[in-house]
């Protein structure tokens, strides 16, 4: 593993919409080679959260880096490092899926991107739908896509909402393992999502959302140490007991 | 019939019928809604009046509307006939297919309640086309039954049709249609030739006079008489009554029919209603043109330079344009044919230039930038994506207008050059095609700006839906109205300064120049404020 360093780093992150508060006071970094698992139940801040670092929405109030750049001072080189793949991708339906790698390797700059292109359409069965419209591709399908052009460019942070929605089996297996070998590789990962069970499988870190506070945030093992009865106890036991003391508190 | 109307329907149907008086309600409430509702009812009445003021010019007698009256209709039924096809359905919104499939009804029910919905629907829908068609009625309450039946006649064969589709099968139903076709346009053919051989010379109005009154035409149009008469009759009794009794059985027939035909229709509607919202959406966004043809993937356009960004976008808005071009130009096509046979029928056809002249400030102004909607306004479900490109906002702004403008530029320059070269006079035309880019840039840059100011997506239907249209549209005018205005007072100043036609034109170009780049910083900054978890679409 490479030296850690944070890649994604939130301080004191607000966002307020006219009468709710969104998120507050959310502080947190990812490191390089670390895979942190945002969970929380709905309406927690987990997307407001993905999409503020993403630099989609501006923060109320707080900082927000990537890689080292401010994504509200210097967003451009900060977006360079960054792919975000949000829970229901929306595609460019009059492109194909081999002209949606070609626009990202043109917009991201990433000279000779084809056999990177094609390496990642074989990896994820796309060669067949290659000259397909986006528009004919399924739910599936479109996932793939979204998170070929993500890795096309190779980001050093990437953001997944809700990965795993529509995958089949086999595209499970393949994202599952690019995600722990991205990770593994030095890049630093944040993965929302409501399947307490995938977080557990290749996670390194948590942070446990709810109502837009954060409960908890550190290393897995931390978090059974810090909620759980015994070493080995579930995630969705930790999960639970996290909220209910978030609650009482 | 109603006995097997099911209550949960019913009250489905109560429970809409307030939602939507309350959403009016809701919407009159505040200061906002008001000064829309007002902007919406003065803009209404304004088109209202201008139509009005139209028609009144060329008053039809009952008599002599009759004949144009059944050939509409006929014209009409003929094109539904066409549109369904062998994968036709019975529409259902989304949310019934989602909702009402899977409850506990039966075809029946649901057969009863999407007629109900549409007979109530018409109530309203009916309105606006019987003023229109009062121009050719005795009386106006006269007009709005007849239309009222009429257009019900027209939704009750296309259900009809549907069923059938499910009862023969695709592939039969694809040959029985192919022959029936065949054998009306035949007879269509007969009639016309019959017609037009009556008098060579005759105009629009004679043209359908003697259509209606030869073999092919009688025959054809046999059914849509009773129609016409109902909006054409003289006096209430027998005239009204008479024909009004028996459309509303030819009605009545058809929905017995519909209700008789026990089929399976939920497969092939929730498929059909799928296709059909989705066209129904681009249709209300000004994109039904982009229903006419599907896209293609054979159409490419090499990868221009990065331009700080703004080069991959614009090519990637271009390349959707040259994809969807297809649909375009069979839509210009049919209106250039629609302008073509109206002016050839009425022997003006000289009568197209004035009526080009009116129709390309229009068509620059209104009807391309809704259709060519390659830049922001068709990306509104993609601004997060846009967000988070590495490219600084300006050349993500300059990248999204480029295609609109290009598109928009070469098609009106086409249209322009044409008319210029057959009035002979190619350097006005020529002239007008040098601000052709500029003003296209200004009419994008302010359409693109009011939308990232006051984003609307396509919702089913609802006052702030179409009260955002209007008032959007309103202050679209009032830009154009200024920046164009501006530009125009300097170049007319410029000509009685310096007496030259040159001087003044160059004057007139720099100044719209000039207001799209005070604009494009704006749209900029539309777009950095731009907070899609705030975007908020009715």
């Amino acid at each position: 593993m490479t030296k850690s360093f944070p890649l994604v780093q939130v301080e004191d992150y607000h966002k307020v919409y006219a009468q709710t508060v969104a998120v507050s006071g959310l502080s947190f970094h990812v490191e390089a080679g670390h895979v942190l698992g945002l969970v929380g139940p709905n309406g927690a801040g987990k997307t407001t959260t993905l999409r503020a670092i993403a630099g989609i929405i501006p923060p109320t109030k707080g900082r927000i880096l990537v890689a080292g750049y401010d994504v509200v001072r210097d967003p451009v080189e900060a977006k360079r490092r960054l792919a975000y793949i949000p829970d229901d991708p929306k595609l460019f339906e009059t492109l194909t899926v081999k002209e949606h790698l070609e626009f990202i390797a043109a917009a991201y700059q990433v000279a000779n991107h084809g056999p990177l292109a094609d390496r990642l359409l074989e990896e994820f069965e796309l060669v067949e739908k290659r000259d397909a419209l986006a528009q004919e591709l399924s739910r599936g399908m479109r996932q793939k896509l979204a998170v070929c052009c993500a890795f096309l460019h190779d980001p050093s942070a990437i953001l997944f909402d809700e990965p795993l929605t529509g995958l089949d089996p086999h595209g499970i297996r393949t994202l599952k393992q690019a995600i722990v070998d991205l990770g593994k590789s030095g890049k630093a990962i944040i993965i929302s999502s409501h399947l307490l069970s995938l977080v557990e499988d290749i996670c390194t870190d948590l942070l446990i959302l709810d109502h837009g506070r954060a409960r908890f945030s550190g290393p897995i093992g931390e978090a059974r140490a810090a909620f759980a009865s015994t070493e080995d106890a579930s995630l969705e036991e930790v999960f639970f007991r996290a909220i209910e003391k978030g609650s009482e508190a | 019939m109603l006995g097997v109307f099911h209550p949960a329907l019913r009250l489905l149907m109560k429970l809409q019928t307030k939602a939507r008086w309350r959403k009016w309600k809701r919407f009159a409430a505040t200061p906002g809604g008001k000064l829309r509702l007002a902007i919406m009812l003065a803009l209404f009445g304004l088109s209202m009046l201008m139509m009005l003021f139209f028609l009144s010019s060329t008053r039809l007698t009952p008599a002599g509307a009759q004949p144009l009256v059944a050939s509409g209709m006929f014209l009409l039924t003929l094109l539904s006939v066409v549109m369904i096809k062998s994968d036709a359905g019975i529409y259902f919104t989304p949310e019934e297919v989602d909702l009402l499939f899977p409850a506990p009804f039966s075809r029946r029910n649901l057969l009863l309640y999407r007629l109900a919905t549409m007979a109530r629907g018409l109530l309203v829908g009916s309105l606006i086309f019987s003023f229109i068609a009062s121009m050719a009625a005795s009386r106006w309450v006269f007009a709005y039954i007849g239309v009222y039946l009429c257009i019900a006649f027209l939704q009750l064969l296309s259900i009809a049709l549907a069923l059938a589709v499910s009862i023969l099968g695709g592939a039969v139903y694809t040959r029985v249609r192919k022959i029936a076709l065949g054998l009306i346009l035949a007879t269509v053919a007969f009639g016309v030739v019959q017609s037009v051989g009556a008098n060579v010379d005759a105009g629009i109005l004679d043209f359908f006079r003697n259509f209606s009154s030869s073999v092919g035409g009688r025959i054809v149009l046999f059914p849509f008489q009773v129609f016409s008469k109902v909006v054409t009759a003289p006096a209430l009794f027998p005239d009204f009554l008479g024909w009004g009794t028996l459309a509303a059985l030819i009605d009545g027939v058809l929905v017995v029919l519909i209700l008789r035909l026990d089929v399976n229709f939920l497969e092939s509607s929730a498929a059909a209603s799928e296709r059909l919202y989705k066209r129904i959406q681009r249709a209300r966004a000004g994109q039904g043109w982009m229903n006419l043809a599907k896209p293609s993937s054979r159409n490419r356009l090499p990868m221009p330079g990065y331009f700080r960004g703004a080069g991959p976008i614009a090519w990637r808005q271009s390349v959707a344009a040259l994809r969807r071009s297809r649909g375009i130009i069979y839509f210009f096509g049919f209106m250039i044919f629609v302008v073509g046979v109206i002016a050839f029928l009425g022997g003006k056809a000289d009568a197209l230039l004035p009526m080009m002249v009116g129709v390309v400030p229009m068509l620059v102004v209104f009807y391309l930038p809704q259709m060519l909607q390659f830049d922001f306004r068709g990306d509104l479900e993609r601004i997060d994506f846009l967000k988070t490109l590495p490219a600084s906002a300006g050349a993500i702004v300059a990248g999204e207008l480029v295609a609109p403008v290009l598109a928009a530029t070469i098609g009106e320059t086409v249209i322009v050059m044409a008319v210029s070269w057959w009035r002979m006079n190619l350097i006005a035309g020529l002239v007008i095609c040098l601000f052709l880019p500029v003003v296209n840039c200004l009419i994008f840059t302010i359409e693109n700006l009011i939308f990232l100011w006051y984003p609307r997506r396509v919702a089913p239907s609802g006052p702030n839906f179409s009260g955002r249209q209007m008032l959007g549209g309103f202050v679209k005018m009032l830009i154009l109205a200024l920046t164009g205005g501006v530009s125009a007072a300097i170049g007319i100043l410029a000509y009685f300064i310096f007496s030259s036609w040159v001087v003044a034109l160059a004057l007139g170009w720099l100044m719209t120049a000039a207001s799209c780049l005070v604009l494009f910083p704006l749209t900029v900054r539309a777009f950095v404020q731009f907070d899609p978890s705030m975007e908020t679409p009715d």
